[in-house]
């Protein structure tokens, strides 16, 4: 609940200069390489002009009723050309993928690194389908360009260049025939560029839309099924599937008016150039052979330009997914201040026992106001805090606050004195489990080692165990190797909470919050999870927000959390008999239930 | 209510509706069949390609023969005239690509659309019965669509290419006959090498795609558990995990690069070497006076030409088998058997004439006395334990009527029958005594409303799902203060313009429990069928809206299903459902057996 504008606020996409900045960096110590690749392209695209004057040569001897003979020379050209082409493209080719290749592996490493350390709410506001499409559709777009695109632009930019340079030594008249055309080129790149941009930009957005609306249908059949949603949810798909075409139709319509463009400069050039071949040759100045040479120079170009300029379709499109993705980077929290002496071993209780203690917190979503209005409480080592209130009172948002999932407005959240906001991963230590699950991609064992990657097999049982998964993970197909999550083995939202519980359990934390962890599993499992989260609780301090009352009765100490502000504080009987919103609460639990206590 | 605005941007093509029947014999007839819809387009696109074609194959040929008949000492007026060719050749090429482009570009996209089109319809469609987990369909809804467009996408590039190629034969065949033989039996042996040499290192390029697709699982995946990794501070780990991913998918991406280089450099060297040999012989041909200097520079040109349409020709093997492998993976979902049979069919089908007589007199909308429903011996479940329980009841209509069942697999089930997510194994629900299996679903589910546990909200705002099944807003106000649903708007920042998130993620349990069962209050429909209705929610909320639910649903039938004492106070009647039978009695009647106070005290 967060979210304070109508449209979800998306992540930020990163400015041209933020990404120019970033790989940079990326390519830093890397300038050898760099100059390696760039020679064996250049000498590749050189070697292109072979053929061309080969042809030149033997249309000339052609002209000059030559002997055979004369077509030694330029066979034995082409043929040393196309040795030396191929292997210079080689290593063009294979320099290239050296460069690149680990540069943008570590661009998504970093992507993915930063995602995981941003703020929850950075990511609920954003949406999640807006990330996903960020570390999986861009850095496919970006990673394809890598190993495709990218060495086709470059080497086609340097087979023009050499072109132009080999037209220039045939004959400065030639060169200068060909003139003509740069300035329609140019003017129709920039135009090009212009209009194209937004456009791809834009199509990327709605393409995400897309995917969302479908997985959004795919993930509520019952739902869509029951409420007879079905037919709106399949407009909506089709209304996003239509919008993500119109950004193609566009796409398409500017890139033939761009390619038109480019045929009037080639055809402008090419006519100049035969033009001037003319006059050239009627005056003596130049051979047959010249001229062919250089009308093929030129027509040569045009597939140099026209690939250039058909990857710059891919081109564009991983720019504008490299700027999603470094700008995913740019959303880097200040600074996280990882604490100078790290402390205990991450995942390992503390020596001592510390006590979790919150002092006058505030918190409000966003510009949103204020949900916490100074809550303070504190939970020794080794106690069970029950925090009940109506819904809506804060007592998630609480949660999330002692989880240090969320930094308070005002006031603070300290652990054995500490500010959380100091600690590096302080959920290590006080782990929350909320109603919400997911299984990962992967087996029961790689889901638990989530916790601690270390764990042993011998450890991995024991958690289950604790958790009373045992059975059913046991009856899977391979047991705890059966991969679940993605396509794997499906299981029940009970199921996979207690893989939650145990994956805590063996992450062995002070403090363990749970969220109404137990609430949202269907009743079938909802029994199974309480003994899990109990055995869970046993020996720690805990925090337990729920509204069943019998896991709260015997709770060591009890908050009551109206709107936003503790109004009681006590053990059960003490909150009973001295009414208010507790008593009432307990009455509305009570009312219709056999009196089991007194 | 008006449709949420879900989209901006441009205006779009207004999305046809799927007409006629989905051709789903077969993943040929799938292809072919979302081909055959956009027909014209690529009727234009094939005709324009091939003029483009055929006009870019022209231009070595007019530089030839302005070369041999103007720049070799030939006229003023010769010069003009072939530039005047040139001109009118380069006018040809451009216009017949921008219009070719765009038809192609229609068919592509529309074709792939049309696919996704027919397979969404499918998925959300009334039946049921398509069980493919989420991300697998939407991979094949985006991807796998996406594919089947590409080919139409790519079809006409190959029928020109085969025009072309034909022509071209033609040309250099009136020049040389020895020349044109060569050149075509050339490229084709050119080609055919390229390809054996790529298939044999296509299974190193599988591993690299392999490698990436599991990183980007990984990151996906990640991303989708964020929540859930932080609550415990896992998620360096994970990601931990995805750079190790990502490494091995990079090592993997250098490795097939190699290979890639290593083929598209004996490619050209292959080529390189055909082309010296063809000059070669071509001049030796043109010095022996057997062909003249502009058929020369043409046939040269012509030579490197013909390898494009012909690499074309040669992939277009491969790029159909890749369509047809994702038009089968489109088949599968659209042939998926239905969960229940819609009574609409099985009426042209069958003739049931009475039934259906029935069932519109008796159960027309509104009318008096509707809503009645019965189990009739209704087995919940098929587990060996669970067949003892059979629910045998009677929900009079008008009245508020719990159940409660101490197996919650077998409790679930009832919800889901009366949505008809599934049919019985034997028994039969009644609606005002018709079977509901001979009702069609939409009626059905029109009158009957099954508000899923699970229920789930749909992006927009809190106010679009509170009004996503009633347009009258006075209903959907009554219905939000019903559900406490009013306190739901006044908690979340921007009110009821606060967007739920995907799934309604942005909001609480609690809250989207509230606001799920007001969306259902809303409609008032003659039967409400509830399920656990308010598991996360505070008590004194619950007793609220169990309290408050009763009186807007008097005299309309509401059955809960639920052993929230709560709400089972509310209702009229309670059915108890054991493996020893079915009891109905009141609330405070059941609350003196020991049986029923074990169920509903937890």
């Amino acid at each position: 609940m967060s979210a304070p504008h109508a449209q979800p606020a998306l992540l930020p996409v990163a400015t041209g200069r933020q990404v120019r900045d970033y790989l940079r960096t990326l390519l830093r110590g890397r300038r050898l390489l760099l100059a390696g690749t760039v020679a064996a392209m250049a000498a590749q695209s050189a070697l292109a002009l072979a053929g061309p004057v080969a042809i030149g040569r033997a249309t000339q001897a052609v002209v000059d009723h030559r002997s055979s003979a004369a077509l030694a020379g330029p066979v034995a050209l082409l043929a040393a050309a196309a040795l030396a082409a191929a292997a210079t493209g080689w290593a063009a080719t294979v320099l290239l993928a050296r460069l690149v290749l680990p540069a943008i592996a570590r661009l998504r490493e970093d992507a993915v690194t930063t995602v995981v350390e941003l703020p929850v709410d950075a990511v609920e506001a954003g949406g999640t389908g807006d990330l996903v499409s960020r570390v999986s559709g861009d850095v496919e777009l970006v990673s394809d360009a890598a190993s495709g695109a990218l060495g086709s632009f470059v080497g086609s930019a340097l087979a023009i260049v050499s072109a132009l340079a080999g037209l220039a030594a045939l004959d400065w008249r030639f060169a200068v025939a060909a003139l003509p055309a740069v300035p329609i080129q140019a003017g129709t790149l920039r135009w090009y560029l212009r209009t194209s941009r937004p456009i791809y930009a834009a199509g990327r957005i709605a393409d995400g839309r897309r995917a969302s609306a479908l997985l959004t249908g795919f993930t509520a059949l019952p739902t869509l099924r029951a409420l007879r949603l079905g037919a709106s949810q399949q407009q909506r798909i089709g209304a996003a599937s239509a919008d993500s075409m119109e950004y193609e139709f566009r796409a398409t319509r500017a890139a033939t008016r761009f390619f038109g463009r480019l045929n009037l400069a080639e055809f402008t050039g090419l006519g100049a150039i035969l033009l001037v071949a003319f006059l050239l040759v009627r005056s003596g100045q130049a051979d047959v052979g010249a001229a062919t040479t250089a009308a093929l120079f030129f027509a040569g170009l045009f597939d140099p330009i026209n690939a250039l300029l058909g990857v710059f379709d891919s081109m564009q499109q991983a720019g504008a997914g490299l700027r999603r993705l470094v700008g995913i980077t740019t959303v880097r929290p200040a600074a996280a201040p990882p604490d100078p002496d790290p402390g205990p071993d991450p995942g390992r209780r503390p020596p001592t026992e510390p006590s979790l203690a919150a002092d006058d917190v505030r918190f409000g979503y966003g510009p949103g106001p204020d949900v916490l209005h100074g809550v303070s409480l504190r939970v020794e080592p080794g106690q069970r805090l029950a925090v009940v209130g109506t819904t809506g009172s804060g007592k998630s948002t609480l949660a999330s606050l002692l989880a240090g999932l969320r930094e308070p407005g005002a006031g603070s959240v300290t652990f054995g004195g500490a500010a959380l906001t100091a600690l590096d991963l302080p959920q290590r230590h006080i782990a929350l489990v909320t109603q919400e699950t997911h299984v990962f991609a992967g087996s029961v064992a790689d889901n638990l080692r989530l916790g601690r990657p270390g764990a042993g097999d011998a450890e991995i049982r024991a958690a289950l165990a604790a958790v009373g998964a045992t059975a059913w993970v046991d009856a899977l197909p391979d047991g705890a190797g059966t991969a679940i999550g993605g396509g794997g083995h499906p299981l029940t939202a009970g199921q996979a909470q207690q893989l939650a519980l145990a994956r805590v359990r063996l992450l062995d934390p002070s403090v363990v919050i749970l969220d109404e962890a137990t609430a949202e599993a269907g009743s079938d499992a909802a029994r199974a999870l309480d003994h899990a989260a109990a055995a869970l609780v046993e020996g720690r301090s805990a925090v337990v927000v729920a509204h069943r009352f019998t896991q709260v009765v015997d709770a060591d100490a009890i908050v009551v959390l109206e709107q936003g502000r503790v109004t009681a504080h006590g053990t059960h009987d003490q909150l009973r008999s001295a009414g208010g919103a507790y008593a009432s609460l307990w009455r509305a639990w009570s009312q219709g239930r056999p009196a089991d206590e007194d | 209510m008006a449709a949420p605005v879900l989209t901006r941007g441009p205006r779009r093509t207004p999305a046809r509706p799927a007409t006629g029947p989905v051709p789903v014999g077969s993943s040929r007839q799938l292809l072919w069949g979302a081909l055959r819809t956009r027909r014209r387009d690529l009727l234009a696109a094939s005709v324009l390609y091939s003029t483009h074609q055929l006009g870019e194959s022209m231009v070595p040929v007019v530089i030839g023969l302005t070369i041999s008949h103007a720049v070799d000492h030939g006229s003023r007026a010769s010069i003009g005239l072939w530039l005047g060719v040139l001109a009118a050749d380069f006018v040809l090429l451009s216009m017949s690509y921008r219009f070719g482009a765009r038809a192609s570009m229609r068919a592509k996209q529309h074709t792939g659309h049309q696919v996704r089109m027919w397979l969404t319809d499918r998925v959300v469609g009334p039946a049921g019965g398509v069980s493919h987990p989420p991300g697998d369909l939407l991979s094949r809804a985006s991807s796998d669509a996406d594919r089947v467009g590409a080919y139409a996408g790519m079809f006409a590039i190959a029928v020109a290419a085969a025009v072309v190629l034909t022509a071209a034969t033609a040309v250099l065949l009136s020049f040389s006959l020895l020349l044109g033989a060569v050149i075509v039996a050339g490229t084709a042996v050119l080609l055919v090498a390229q390809n054996s040499a790529s298939r044999l290192l296509r299974r190193r390029s599988g591993t690299e795609q392999h490698q990436r697709a599991r990183a980007t699982t990984l990151a996906e995946d990640l991303v989708r558990g964020l929540r859930v990794l932080k609550g415990i501070g896992a998620q360096r780990n994970a990601a931990d995990a995805y750079c190790r991913a990502s490494r091995t998918a990079g090592a993997a991406s250098l490795h097939a690069t190699s290979s890639q280089a290593t083929l598209a450099s004996v490619g050209a060297l292959l080529t390189g070497l055909y082309l010296t040999a063809i000059t070669g012989l071509g001049g030796w041909l043109a010095l022996d006076g057997r062909l003249d200097l502009g058929r020369l520079v043409a046939a040269l040109g012509l030579a490197q030409f013909v390898i494009g349409p012909m690499r074309v020709l040669s992939g277009a093997s491969a790029a159909y088998a890749r369509a047809l492998a994702s038009a089968e993976r489109v088949r599968e979902v659209l042939a998926s058997e239905s969960a229940v049979q819609d009574a609409v069919q099985v009426q042209v089908q069958v003739q049931v004439q009475d039934a259906a007589q029935q069932q519109h007199t008796a159960v027309g909308r509104g009318g008096k006395g509707a809503g009645e429903i019965a189990f009739a011996g209704v087995a919940l479940g098929g587990a060996a334990d669970r067949a003892a329980l059979r629910l045998e009841a009677v929900v009079p209509a008008g009245t508020m009527t719990g159940v409660v069942c101490g197996d919650p697999v077998a409790a679930a089930r009832i919800p889901h029958l009366l949505a008809r997510e599934h049919d019985p194994s034997s028994g039969t629900v009644l609606l005002d005594h018709v079977p509901i299996r001979d009702l069609p679903l939409d009626d059905l589910r029109a009158r009957v409303l099954v508000s899923p546990h699970e229920a789930v909200l749909l992006p927009g705002t809190v106010a679009d799902n509170l009004a996503a099944l009633a347009a009258e807003p006075a209903a959907v106000e009554r219905a939000a203060a019903a559900a406490f649903a009013d306190q739901v708007v006044e908690a979340v920042p921007a009110g009821e313009r606060t967007p739920v998130g995907d799934r309604g993620e942005a909001l609480s349990g609690g809250q989207r429990q509230r606001v799920a069962l007001a969306r259902v209050l809303a409609a008032a429909p003659p039967v409400l069928v509830l399920h656990d209705p308010t598991t996360a929610v505070d008590a004194v909320t619950e007793a609220g809206i169990a309290a408050r639910v009763g009186r807007l649903r008097q005299g309309l039938t509401t059955l809960v299903v639920t052993t929230s004492p709560a709400w089972l106070a509310r209702c009229d009647q309670v059915v108890l459902l054991t493996p020893g039978g079915c009891r109905v009695a009141p609330h405070t009647a059941l609350l003196g057996e020991d049986a029923y106070r074990e169920l509903v005290a937890r």
